[in-house]
């Protein structure tokens, strides 16, 4: 069991995970995207379920407490159908995606509902499908069109700026692309769901080039839903049908695989242990409980806290946040401590 | 053979090794031909087999509660629902199918659809091989030791339902053993047990995994049907596939299912095959190929017998639905709501993975009463009437552009997009009769002429040839 990850002079230090499933409250319903705010406060999106509409913003901090919760399911203004993405301004207002009903929503930072914008379409600022979104160094937000495989930008009122991107296999297109970020620089990187790898692109939209290719081995991808990049450059593409996250240096060449190490269960999860003596049975029975519990089942989406040095994963099945600390200038102990 | 002829005759094939077909998909295979298309069948991508492919990302993207959806059966059951509705291997699918109604499985008991789920993709990747490996793996699969109560089944204290479930209902049929015989095949199962799991709470449902005991497996001499040894249960599945009574059992089941409908199987004692020189063929060929279900279901979907059995069978509920959305091309991208997929057989009487017993259920004309039947024709009505579904929108365009104008004209085309479907006489007179009354179909008003277009679907869909396969 890998509770530290290093390569080199990094290491990504696993520190705890936050969360169980829940349908309300102290839990998520398939974390889909999480957004960090400032003095360790999180926003996460709950992509929530079918036959128990869950779907719901949660803002929790990283000691695991509840704060409140907003967007719940409907189609009326401040609600979701397909939440999808969440990020933060700078004054930590919440936006939201949802791709069903084709719309950003903007709440306070307390959850009260703002406003929302956004049409159903294929033109210039339509959207198709929103599914991923992220501010970039302009605080414009990028946002991705899923289903038309395009790559938008807004004013954060929503006012369109500039578009690119075309659905296919080739070198600089797209295939119903999910998850996006941004770098200090303001380059954009796409998780290229269906081409099986993470796309970078100027903020212009010329291609700078791929991460990644279809497979399960070192520097392959299937299915990426969720990206993120680092304050070195580091990118962390978070593999979904491989169940890990897989990390790339700023050159594109694979470093190591996060496969999920929460070996511990999360406060919130210990509520749900102790409060059913049976539960507290049946885990004593199994053999290898923690290798089996720490890993991840069809992660989603991912944020790097740069303030921080921190990377959030959301590992959706399992209803639970997974958090690494990032430690750079790492140097490893003398084998004779 | 005339083109149409071709095109019938496929359209047969994709209702029985699939979930049927539109025109444009019979068009194309037909110009592949007829032994072609049943290779193409049977010999689906790799990777398309068992899961990780686009039908499933696509499904787990946009629901992931569908990935492992726990006790709530309705979205285990949309889960499989999509894949019969997308998936690029229908045959695939319709073997899974196959193999859910003779080893019948329900969540009433296991209260597991991701355990369900596991063993209908069991059913896929072992559904067109060997017998004796289906055999081997079902004995190992966590859902069904659950189901049959193998897990209770202990070296001093034997659990007799798996080993005369084996026997009865997943092999020989009765009447070929005795008590005794079911005794000891559940002797030589003790030991074959599930592995604790971690439980539901906090994270949700983990795998349950296979679990040999060997310190629970009783080792001592067994005689079973005449054979002595310290027989584990590999051994007797050995023993099973050699009977000439499982060869009939499981060729009589293939039949009913993919070929016309027989009585239901507790009569199977009493009442011949339907056809025994069919069921011969089929018994002769599984037998020579050692069990090996592909060459098997070549010669049948190859054979006169299969050709000429049109309309000889109804429709499974799960067959209407699956068929039914394929033609409209609803649902071939997820979106919400997607529980009523996986409902929609279970108002006809087909409640998928969650069979009434393990006995499965009755087919034929047991599918149809006064409620089923009425849900099966207002579920095909309602989405061959609906003009915003794309699949309906084609047949639309198609019937403008071949120029359908007649009542006649009209009638013929709306039978030919359903499926080259030929009825009787008498049908067809009234289904006529009810063209005649709107006239020539007026192409400066198409809305309202995909109107009229849509109702002639529908009444199509209430025919006994349509809810036949």
């Amino acid at each position: 069991m890998a509770i530290e990850t290093v390569v080199g002079n990094r290491a990504w230090i696993y520190s705890h995970n936050i969360g169980r499933n829940a349908a309300a409250g102290t839990g998520f319903s398939m974390p889909i995207a999480v957004a960090p705010a400032k003095d360790g406060v999180l926003f996460v999106a709950s992509r929530g379920s079918d036959t128990n509409p869950n779907q719901r913003v949660s803002k929790v901090t990283l000691d695991q407490e509840f704060i409140h919760e907003f967007g719940r399911v409907g189609e009326e203004q401040g609600n979701h159908v397909f939440l999808t993405g969440v990020a933060l301004d700078r004054d930590e207002n919440v936006y939201t995606t949802d791709e069903w009903l084709n719309r950003v929503s903007v709440f306070d930072n307390a959850g009260n509902f703002l406003h929302s914008w956004g049409e159903a379409g294929e033109g210039e600022g339509q959207f198709s499908g929103p599914s991923g979104l992220a501010f970039d160094k302009d605080e414009n937000l990028v946002i991705v069109n899923s289903l038309n495989s395009r790559v938008q930008t807004f004013t954060k009122e929503g006012k369109f700026l500039s578009g690119f991107g075309t659905k296919g296999s080739g070198e600089d297109e797209l295939d119903m692309p999910w998850g996006i970020t941004t770098d200090d620089d303001g380059n954009i990187f796409v998780a290229d769901w269906n081409n099986h790898r993470i796309q970078k692109f100027s903020a212009g939209g010329a291609h700078l080039g791929s991460i990644g290719h279809g497979g399960a081995g070192p520097g392959n991808l299937r299915h990426p839903s969720g990206v993120a990049v680092d304050g070195d450059g580091d990118v962390y593409a978070v593999d979904w049908m491989n169940q890990r996250v897989a990390i790339f240096n700023s050159d594109g060449m694979p470093l190591a695989f996060l496969r999920g190490d929460a070996v511990e269960v999360s406060k919130w999860g210990q509520m749900s242990i102790e409060a059913n003596p049976d539960m507290q049975r049946r885990r004593r029975q199994v053999s290898n409980l923690d290798e089996q519990q720490a890993r991840f089942r069809m992660p989603v989406g991912c944020a790097f806290d740069r303030a921080a040095n921190r990377l959030i994963v959301c590992d959706s099945q399992r209803g639970r946040l997974q958090i690494y600390d990032k430690e750079t200038n790492y140097a490893d102990p003398q084998a004779n401590l | 053979m005339s083109h149409k002829e071709d095109l019938a005759q496929m359209a047969h094939l994709m209702r029985r090794a699939g979930f049927g077909a539109t025109r444009e998909e019979l068009e194309r295979r037909v110009a592949v031909g007829y032994e072609s298309t049943v290779e193409e069948l049977l010999n689906p991508p790799e990777d398309d087999l068992a899961g990780p492919a686009g039908t499933f990302a696509m499904l787990t993207r946009y629901h992931p509660n569908t990935l492992l959806p726990g006790g709530v059966p309705t979205l285990g059951q949309s889960s499989w629902m999509y894949h019969m509705i997308n998936s690029p291997n229908p045959l695939v699918e319709k073997v899974a199918l196959f193999w859910h109604h003779v080893f019948s499985t329900g969540n009433s008991k296991v209260d597991n659809c991701d355990q369900l789920l596991e063993q209908v993709d069991m059913f896929r990747k072992f559904g067109m091989g060997d017998y004796r490996t289906m055999l081997v793996e079902l004995s190992k699969n966590p859902a069904m030791i659950y189901w049959l109560d193998n897990n209770e089944n202990h070296r001093d204290a034997v659990n007799e339902n798996w080993g005369r479930e084996l026997l009865e209902l997943f092999s020989m049929g009765v009447s070929n053993y005795t008590e005794v015989d079911v005794r000891e095949a559940s002797r030589a199962f003790t030991g074959w047990t599930i592995a604790p799991k971690i439980p539901r709470l906090p994270y949700g449902r983990f795998p349950w995994k296979f679990d040999y005991r060997e310190e629970d497996h009783d080792d001592t001499e067994k005689t079973f049907l005449g054979h002595t040894g310290n027989f584990n249960g590999e051994d007797i599945i050995d023993i099973i596939v050699r009977e000439p009574a499982t060869l009939r059992f499981i060729c009589r089941h293939l039949y009913n299912f993919f070929v016309a409908d027989e009585v239901q199987v507790p009569a199977w004692t009493i009442e011949p095959a339907r056809d025994e020189e069919a069921l011969g063929t089929m018994m002769n060929t599984l037998e020579e190929s050692g069990y090996d279900m592909k060459a098997l279901l070549r010669v049948m979907f190859n054979s006169d017998f299969f050709k000429e059995a049109t309309y000889s069978k109804i429709k499974s509920p799960a067959e209407v639905v699956a068929g039914t959305l394929r033609l409209v091309e609803d649902w071939n991208m997820p979106r919400p709501g997607i529980k009523d997929i996986g409902l929609q057989p279970g108002y006809m009487g087909q409640s998928i993975l969650d069979p009434p017993s393990v006995e499965g259920w009755y087919t034929g004309p047991e599918w149809i009463n006064s409620g089923s039947l009425l849900a099966r024709i207002n579920f095909v009505a309602d989405r061959v009437a609906d003009t915003s579904l794309s699949g309906v929108q084609k047949i639309i365009a198609d019937m403008k552009s071949e120029g359908v104008s007649t009542p006649g004209e009209l009638v013929q085309a709306s039978l030919e997009h359903m499926g080259f479907l030929e009825l009787s006489p008498e049908t067809q007179e009234q289904l006529l009769g009810h063209a005649k009354g709107g006239g020539n179909l007026d192409w400066s008003n198409e809305a309202a002429t995909g109107t009229r277009i849509g109702e002639v679907l529908a009444l199509v869909g209430a025919t006994t040839e349509y809810q036949f396969g």
